[in-house]
């Protein structure tokens, strides 16, 4: 309990109020800082820039705990280092075959087009990044990626790993990008169902297993059904592996689904650099 | 005039050795958290910004009030940029936080932990609920109520420990 055996009333009250009042008042600054335009461009440059400056300082206060952690994860990965090459050497004459008959695949695929005349649709170039933290918390899946603007990375650049889509970039900075992943509750991507092509909008739930809602024909839909993006609004490239259906809730009209890669298994990640080949395509999207 | 030197050079040591000391350890565990935060996978389910939260609600004994009330504010936007989060959610929580200890520290003794206690299950009830409303209304998304059960429960079991450990270091009978 405040005393007031020191003090005269006044004195409390005013300093209390005072500081109470700044306090109430850097509040609603707070809350009104909230609703800020995030899409303006100037907005997002400079927070990804000064997040650089701040990410080096908090890297080196929390060493003590990032070595702590890593000691505890390399623990782990030597106790299972034995059974992953008893894994890779049993994959290897798997993977040889693999190889071979997706090349295969591919010229006869680049033969059909040529014979068909089809324009490509898309160009992909791609760079593997390091994941530097994964900052997924309470309502929001995100990830830090070691590479930047100086790697040639844009906004909206796709994060996939060797099981599927992962998420998009979403600020960029010199050298740290930071990704959000489907699993985030603002993420959004059009999909495309099973082998029907039933079209519905992936939205994060900040867990493990996603939704699909807004999907017209929930009665096509089997468990098991893959899930791939449909390559509607022009930001994800058509036919990326995302996951497939767990449930189906007719109730309330959507579809759970299990995604096939769990970010958070992961140390490094490939940047698709998606591009439409037409100028004119990509103006018509915007 | 004599007396005001003594009365300015006993402040300053003050100030310098014990009071600054322990205003410079609070900010440190302060940034210590935040950057946790950022780096460890066990955030998913313990999440360190509520710890730093607590440590805020249990600060007894606030030296520079208004610099105290700005640096909350300033960590906030800190913490918002480097985590991700929109730029104002982190100053809203440690605001919110540091309110209720004074509206606390009006009633309750700050060595009666018990009521203390009460208060801040009922704060962080209130904040949880809020914030899920916030999230349902804006992202129309259905959040597990079981996780936040288990967050809510995971830091009123720390809280314990922490008010010891801040009665420890904290003097109470300090004027």
């Amino acid at each position: 309990m405040r005393s007031l055996e020191h003090n005269s009333f006044g004195f409390i009250k005013n300093n209390y109020l005072r500081t109470i009042g700044i306090a109430v008042v850097l509040g609603i600054i707070s809350l009104a800082l909230i609703y800020i335009d995030y899409t303006n461009k100037i907005y997002a440059t400079s927070r990804a820039n000064i997040r650089d400056v701040i990410l080096s300082t908090s890297s080196v206060i929390a060493t003590p705990i990032i070595l702590l952690e890593n000691g505890l994860l390399t623990a782990r990965k030597i106790n299972g280092l034995y059974r992953d090459l008893q894994e890779y050497d049993d994959e290897q004459a798997l993977i040889s075959s693999t190889f071979q008959e997706l090349s295969t695949l591919r010229l006869k695929v680049d033969k059909y087009e040529s014979d068909l005349k089809i324009i490509k649709e898309n160009k992909f170039e791609s760079i593997s990044v390091e994941i530097f933290a994964d900052i997924s918390n309470r309502y929001f899946s995100s990830i830090l990626l070691k590479a930047g603007s100086n790697h040639g990375l844009k906004e909206n650049n796709i994060i996939v790993s060797s099981n599927g889509l992962i998420g998009r970039v979403s600020e960029v900075s010199q050298d740290i990008s930071r990704g959000i992943l489907l699993t985030d509750l603002s993420s959004r991507v059009p999909v495309s169902i099973s082998d029907k092509d039933i079209q519905g909008i992936l939205i994060g739930q900040n867990l493990k297993k996603l939704r699909i809602f807004y999907i017209r024909e929930l009665s096509k839909i089997n468990i098991n059904d893959l899930v791939m993006t449909s390559g509607k609004g022009g930001v994800f490239p058509s036919g990326l592996l995302i996951g497939k259906v767990s449930k189906i809730n007719n109730k309330d009209s959507f579809v759970e689904i299990d995604i096939f890669e769990d970010p958070g298994n992961l140390s490094k990640v490939r940047i698709i650099k998606y591009e439409l080949v037409n100028k004119a395509d990509e103006d018509a999207f915007k | 005039m004599n007396w005001s030197i003594k009365l300015m050079k006993m402040l300053l040591s003050n100030i310098l050795t014990y009071k600054f000391f322990r205003e410079i350890s609070f900010h440190f565990i302060l940034a210590f958290l935040i950057s946790a935060s950022l780096f460890l996978e066990i955030n998913k389910y313990f999440d360190f910004l509520l710890v730093a939260s607590v440590t805020v609600y249990l600060r007894n004994k606030i030296n520079f009030p208004i610099f105290y009330v700005l640096s909350l504010f300033l960590w906030g936007l800190y913490a918002d940029i480097l985590i991700g989060y929109p730029i104002g959610y982190t100053s809203c929580i440690f605001l919110f936080f540091y309110i209720l200890s004074e509206f606390c520290s009006l009633f309750v003794e700050s060595r009666n932990i018990k009521p203390r206690f009460y208060i801040f299950t009922l704060g962080l009830l209130f904040f949880l609920i809020t914030e899920y409303l916030i999230i349902k209304l804006s992202f129309k998304v259905n959040l597990s109520f079981d996780i936040m059960l288990i967050k809510y429960f995971l830091i009123s079991l720390i809280f314990y420990p922490m008010c010891k450990i801040s009665l420890l270091i904290e003097p109470y009978n300090e004027k």
